[in-house]
C-alpha cells in the first residue's frame, strides 16, 4: 500500500509540503483536489522518484513501476499510437490494445504518429498507454482536460472497467470526475495546511 | 571563359574544352580508376574509423562528465590545429600510404564526438522521466529515445566531416605523395604544369565527394522514422 509519511519538500527554501500524510490503500481509488500552484504536480514527481523527498517518507510504491498520465502527453513521437503502447506492455496482444484504442475513440489512428493526432486524442492515447501497463498503481494528472462531454463520458467508462481493482490516484480540477470514478475526494490545499488527511 | 579569353594561354588557366579533353582520356585510362579507388579505400576507412570513434566517445562523454572534462581539450586541439600541421608531424610516424586515412580520421573524430555528445544530450527530459517511470530498459531507451535524438546531429556531423575527411585527405596524399593517389596525381600535374589534369583531377575530386554523400545520405535511416517488431 502506497504511504507518504510526514512528508516535506520545497523549492529554494520555499516550502511546498510541509509534514504531508497520505495513504493509498490497496485498491483504493483516490482524487486530489486542489487549486493550481498547490503542489499537485510535485508530489506526483515525488511519487514516481523524479524529486526525492526533503523530509518523511513515502513507502509502499510498487517495484514494477507506475503507470501514469503526465500533465504532458509523453508519447514517442517517432513511434505510433499503436507502437506507444507496445512498448510498455509487450505481453499484450494487438487485439487488446486495438480494441482498448477503439474503446477511448481512437480506431484507425493506431498506426498515427502522435503528432498527426489532435489534442484530445493524444490525451486519450496517452491514457490507453497507462491502462495497459501492468503495474497495481495507476496515477492520472488532469487526464480528462479538453474533452468534450460525450468523449469524457466514454473516456471514464473506460478508465473505470480498466482500472478493475488496481490502486488509482486522480489529480483533478473536477469533483465530478471523481465522483463518476468512484474516488473518495481528498483535498490536497487542506493536507498541505494541517498535515493530515481530510476526505469527504 | 572572359578569364581564359583574358589571359590567352593554357599554362596558367586551361580552356574547359582542354579540360574536358584531358577529363576524358582519364577516363579511358584504366590506371584512372585504380587510382581513385586506392584514394577512397584510404580516405573512407579514415572516416568510418572516425566515426565509429566519435559514436563511442561522444557516447560515453554524454553520460559522464569526468569523461567530458577529460577529453573535451584534445578534442577542441584537434578542431583548431591546421591540416598541414598534422601531415607533416603524421609523415614522421605514419607511412605515406596511409596517412590519408589518419588524416581523415583525425578530421572527422572531433565533428562526431562534438555531435553524438550535445545530441545525446539532447534527448527530451520529459520522455526520459516517462521512460524511468514505465521502467524502459537501456536498450529500449537507447532506441527510442537517445538515437533519435541524436541521430540528426550525427547525420548533419557526417555531412559536414565527409567532406572536411575528403579534402584534408587528399591535401594530406598530396604532401605524402603515396603512390595510387589522387593527391599524387594532383601534385605531378602542378610539378609537370598539366593545368588541364589539375584541372579535370579537381573536377573528379568534386565529383566523388558529393557522390559519396549522396550514397551515404542514402544509406542512412530518416532520423523521423522509426518502426517496433516487438
Amino acid at each position: 500500500m502506497p504511504e507518504i509519511q510526514n512528508l516535506s519538500f520545497s523549492y529554494d527554501g520555499t516550502p511546498v509540503f510541509s509534514g504531508l500524510c497520505l495513504s493509498l490503500p490497496d485498491g483504493s481509488r483516490t482524487a486530489l483536489l486542489a487549486p493550481s500552484g498547490f503542489g499537485k504536480t510535485t508530489l506526483l514527481r515525488l511519487l514516481c522518484g523524479s524529486l526525492t523527498p526533503q523530509g518523511g517518507s513515502i513507502t509502499g510504491l510498487p517495484a514494477e513501476g507506475i503507470a501514469m498520465v503526465f500533465q504532458e502527453d509523453r508519447l514517442l513521437p517517432a513511434c505510433t499510437v499503436l507502437e506507444n503502447l507496445r512498448l510498455v506492455a509487450p505481453e499484450r496482444p494487438d487485439t487488446e490494445l486495438t480494441a482498448l484504442l477503439g474503446e477511448l475513440g481512437l480506431s484507425g489512428w493506431e498506426n498515427a504518429r502522435p503528432g498527426k493526432l489532435s489534442g484530445g486524442m493524444r490525451r486519450r492515447a496517452a491514457i490507453a498507454r497507462a491502462l495497459v501497463f501492468h503495474s497495481p498503481l495507476v496515477i492520472m494528472d488532469e487526464p480528462f482536460k479538453g474533452l468534450d462531454e460525450a468523449t469524457l463520458a466514454a473516456t471514464l467508462a473506460c478508465v473505470d472497467r480498466w482500472l478493475g481493482d488496481r490502486t488509482f490516484l486522480l489529480v483533478t480540477h473536477s469533483p465530478q470526475e471523481a465522483e463518476r470514478l468512484g474516488c473518495r475526494i481528498t483535498r490536497l490545499d487542506e493536507l498541505t495546511r494541517t498535515g493530515s488527511e481530510k476526505q469527504n | 571563359m572572359l578569364v581564359y579569353a583574358g589571359m590567352g594561354t593554357s599554362l596558367l588557366l586551361p580552356s574547359p574544352a582542354e579540360t574536358f579533353l584531358r577529363l576524358r582520356q582519364l577516363l579511358g585510362d584504366p590506371s584512372f580508376y585504380s587510382i581513385i579507388g586506392h584514394t577512397f579505400l584510404r580516405i573512407f576507412s579514415g572516416f568510418l574509423l572516425g566515426t565509429a570513434a566519435g559514436c563511442i566517445l561522444g557516447g560515453l562523454t554524454a553520460f559522464s562528465p569526468l569523461l567530458y572534462r577529460f577529453f573535451a581539450l584534445p578534442m577542441n586541439a584537434i578542431k583548431s590545429t591546421p591540416v598541414a600541421s598534422f601531415v607533416i608531424l603524421a609523415l614522421v610516424w605514419i607511412k605515406g600510404e596511409n596517412l590519408s586515412t589518419f588524416i581523415a580520421f583525425l578530421m572527422v573524430l572531433p565533428v562526431i564526438w562534438q555531435s553524438v555528445h550535445t545530441g545525446l544530450g539532447s534527448a527530451d527530459p520529459e520522455l526520459l522521466e516517462m521512460a524511468r517511470v514505465y521502467r524502459f530498459s537501456r536498450g529500449k531507451k537507447l532506441r527510442y529515445l537517445y538515437l533519435p535524438a541524436a541521430l540528426p546531429y550525427l547525420i548533419s556531423a557526417m555531412r559536414v566531416g565527409l567532406g572536411f575527411s575528403w579534402k584534408s585527405g587528399i591535401a594530406g596524399e598530396v604532401i605524402a605523395i603515396p603512390s595510387q593517389a589522387i593527391g599524387t596525381q594532383l601534385y605531378n600535374a602542378k610539378i609537370y604544369l598539366d593545368m588541364p589534369g589539375l584541372f579535370a583531377w579537381t573536377i573528379v575530386i568534386i565529383l566523388l565527394s558529393a557522390a559519396i554523400e549522396q550514397v551515404v545520405l542514402f544509406l542512412l535511416p530518416d532520423p523521423k522514422g522509426g518502426d517496433l517488431d516487438a
